[in-house]
């Protein structure tokens, strides 16, 4: 599904990444980890293809096809879904319309029938409910005052009605206490699937407990430096980043 | 099909000055109250002209355009097209000007409303005369009361309710001077609209002043839509004043014209009145639209709240001025001013000028300009969620702009839902048109 090979890329003329190798298949689940700063979240927005990274060496390969080619809204309509770490604030655009905007933007460039608001409405408050996000919450302008669980909550719900192929997500885990990531570990988890693949970025083994890893990959200094199993994560929480980053 | 007429040299300022000499004969005719406004209005505006960028209040205005440049008009064909604009699908009465000139009466109107032309009112009634505001100080309303053409006079008797808006429709195609003087006795109750317009690529001048006059309890619900011709130069002189109890709910949408002044000049002359003047500017090209308010509270309670919204495209120019004075016996007074640019280009350009003048000691006063561009984080977030581009761009701008769209405070007459809808409308269909120019 994924193909990185050797990706480098910069940012206002500082390296960032620096020869990145990785394939994802399939109904595969991989966990990133890594200290601050080793661009665990430049490589996410390589992927949904921010603009103001500059790919200096390397390919990208989705499905066969060079992903670095396409826009953004390309490459959500192929479905390539970014979780993000901060999700962004919009005033005055309530998140149902946002929502429906999505979703029809992304039926319409794959040729599928628009759905109307009724049939956006019931997809939208099934998966809603999952993850206890309330009416009066969709009716809001999309993440303009809601809390830090709110957001991520608000995250996953859209990659649940969007069912993308390839979820990359970017430390959702951040700000969240234990409850709200229990309903977000499940919601994830929800969403594994066999034509689905995981790319999840965080900082500690915790939300791993309810996303369980099929690899996980140690990032330091924009290089993968190790890569194993769900055992590796486990290593990293007793021993910390400095022994497998130096060693 | 627009023609020109042939070899014109003259600037427009150059000609208005002709017009006023070879009209200053006819006045013989007109009453002795009018005579002596217009003659007063004649000397005014022969004195000065056309202001310049010396003076303060249009100081970020350039009109060397109307005093040095050839002015062209096209040959008025007095004919009027058909309805277009924010507006159009409304059900209200409607008088039809063109080029100023009332196009037949108005049909149908209900007792209690008087919707006439100004010129015939004025023939009627002289006493009429004395509603019109002096014109010292204003060279535009001068310029107006010089030569005026006609316009509509519009008068709601005491306690009447009218159960569907009143829509005025300046169709343009020639200079004009427009007056409209609305007077509501108390109690009464209007939802006027206002479309102005001329065929596409139509130059023109026109002159627009309008006197407001509230009394205690009136309520005005006024809404414009200046759609002129790209070539077009609008300018809009609005003079209200509120008694007590009042509510006047103002919105402009700024489209059109190639240059254009919208000034307001409130007084609240009454206790515990509600003022809101609000407004959307959406300019490209090399359009330059001017806001300027003057919000003088004079009286205790009172509420007033201006909120405006701008997007700028390509090398337009916005201009915001806006005064709120608190006199010393408005205590109390709860005023607030909000108005924020953005720019879609790096040519685009917004002057904005806030300014407070407080006399009175227990008053809340807010305000704030900023000028901004479009959150690049923001849009990168709708792109990520599979919304095109373009798309995700009008969504965000619809979003700012509605800040202002939202102010609407509709009326029994029609509700603000339906007049919101009307004008998110116009203003999608001006961003889908913007982005399919870019995307050639």
């Amino acid at each position: 599904m994924l193909e990185i090979k050797n990706l480098h890329v910069s940012a206002g003329g500082q390296e960032i990444l620096r020869g990145i190798d990785l394939v994802v298949k399939a109904g595969e689940v991989h966990a990133i980890m890594g200290p601050n700063g080793s661009g665990k979240s430049t490589l996410s927005y390589i992927l949904a293809g921010r603009p103001g990274y500059e790919i200096t060496q390397g390919s990208v390969l989705y499905f066969g096809e060079d992903l670095t080619a396409m826009p953004p809204e390309a490459r959500a309509a192929k479905g390539i879904f970014l979780g993000f770490q901060y999700p962004v604030e919009i005033p005055g655009v309530a998140t149902m319309t946002f929502l429906k905007h999505a979703i029809n933007a992304q039926r319409k460039s794959r040729g599928e029938d628009e759905l109307d608001a009724m049939g956006v409405m019931k997809l939208v408050q099934r998966e809603a409910g999952k993850l206890k996000i309330s009416a009066d919450m969709l009716k809001r302008p999309v993440n303009a005052g809601f809390s830090g669980g709110e957001k991520k909550r608000c995250e996953i719900l859209q990659m649940a009605v969007l069912q993308p192929l390839l979820a990359v997500l970017d430390e959702t885990d951040s700000g969240l206490d234990v409850d709200a990531l229990r309903l977000v570990g499940d919601g994830v988890t929800g969403l594994r699937a066999p034509d689905r693949a995981m790319i999840v970025i965080t900082h500690y083994q915790r939300l791993l407990d309810h996303i369980v890893p099929d690899f996980v990959h140690v990032l330091a200094k924009g290089k993968i430096t190790r890569s194993g199993g769900k055992e590796l994560a486990l290593e990293l929480d007793r021993e910390g980043y400095g022994e497998v980053v130096n060693g | 099909m627009v023609k020109w007429s042939m070899a014109e040299t003259a600037t427009l300022e150059h000609s208005l000055l002709s017009e006023i000499k070879a009209q200053e004969a006819g006045l013989a005719s007109v009453s002795p109250r009018l005579r002596a406004m217009r003659q007063n209005a004649m000397k005014l505006f022969s004195e000065t002209g056309f202001p310049t960028r010396k003076d303060e209040a249009w100081r970020w205005t350039d009109l060397s355009l109307l005093r040095e440049q050839p002015h062209r008009v096209t040959v008025p064909a007095a004919d009027f097209q058909k309805l277009e604009g924010a507006f159009a699908d409304i059900d209200a009465w409607r008088l039809i000007f063109v080029n100023g000139v009332l196009q037949g009466e108005a049909s149908d109107l209900p007792p209690g409303l008087c919707a006439q032309s100004l010129r015939a009112a004025l023939q009627d009634d002289a006493v009429i005369a004395d509603r019109l505001r002096d014109s010292a100080g204003a060279p535009f309303l001068a310029l107006n009361t010089a030569l005026l053409n006609d316009g509509a006079y519009i008068c709601v008797a005491a306690d009447t309710q009218l159960s569907k808006p009143l829509h005025l429709v300046f169709f343009n195609t020639g200079n004009a001077q427009i007056r409209n003087l609305v007077v509501l006795e108390p109690r009464a109750n209007l939802m006027l609209f206002e479309s102005h317009y001329g065929p596409t690529g139509a130059e023109y001048f026109v002159n627009n002043a309008s006197d407001v006059q509230l009394g205690e309890g009136a309520r005005l619900a006024h809404y414009r839509d200046q759609a002129e011709s790209q070539n077009a130069l609008h300018f809009h002189f609005l003079n209200a004043r509120l008694d007590a109890h009042t509510v006047y709910d103002g919105f402009t949408l700024t489209r059109g014209a190639r240059l254009s002044r919208s000034e307001a000049h409130v007084e609240i002359a009454g206790s515990d009145a509600l003022c809101g003047l609000n407004g959307v500017s959406m300019l490209n090209g090399s359009q330059i639209a001017d806001t300027t308010c003057v919000m003088n509270h004079r009286a205790p309670g009172s509420r007033s709240n201006q909120m405006f919204r701008s997007v700028l495209d390509g090398k337009s120019q916005g201009i915001f001025q806006g005064l709120i004075r608190v006199a010393k016996p408005a205590q109390r007074t709860d005023a607030t001013q909000q108005i924020k640019a953005m720019l879609l280009s790096p040519h685009a350009v917004q002057n904005s000028k806030p300014e407070l003048e407080i006399f009175a000691d227990d008053v809340k006063c807010a305000h704030g300009a900023s000028v901004g561009q479009l959150d690049e984080a923001a849009l990168f977030y709708l792109r990520a969620r599979g919304i095109a581009e373009a798309q995700a761009r009008a969504l965000l701008i619809g979003a700012f702009l509605d800040d202002a769209v939202s102010q609407i405070q509709g009326s029994d007459a029609l509700d603000a839902g339906q007049i919101q809808l009307n004008i998110r409308d116009t203003i999608n269909t001006w961003l889908a048109q913007k982005l399919v120019i870019e995307n050639v």
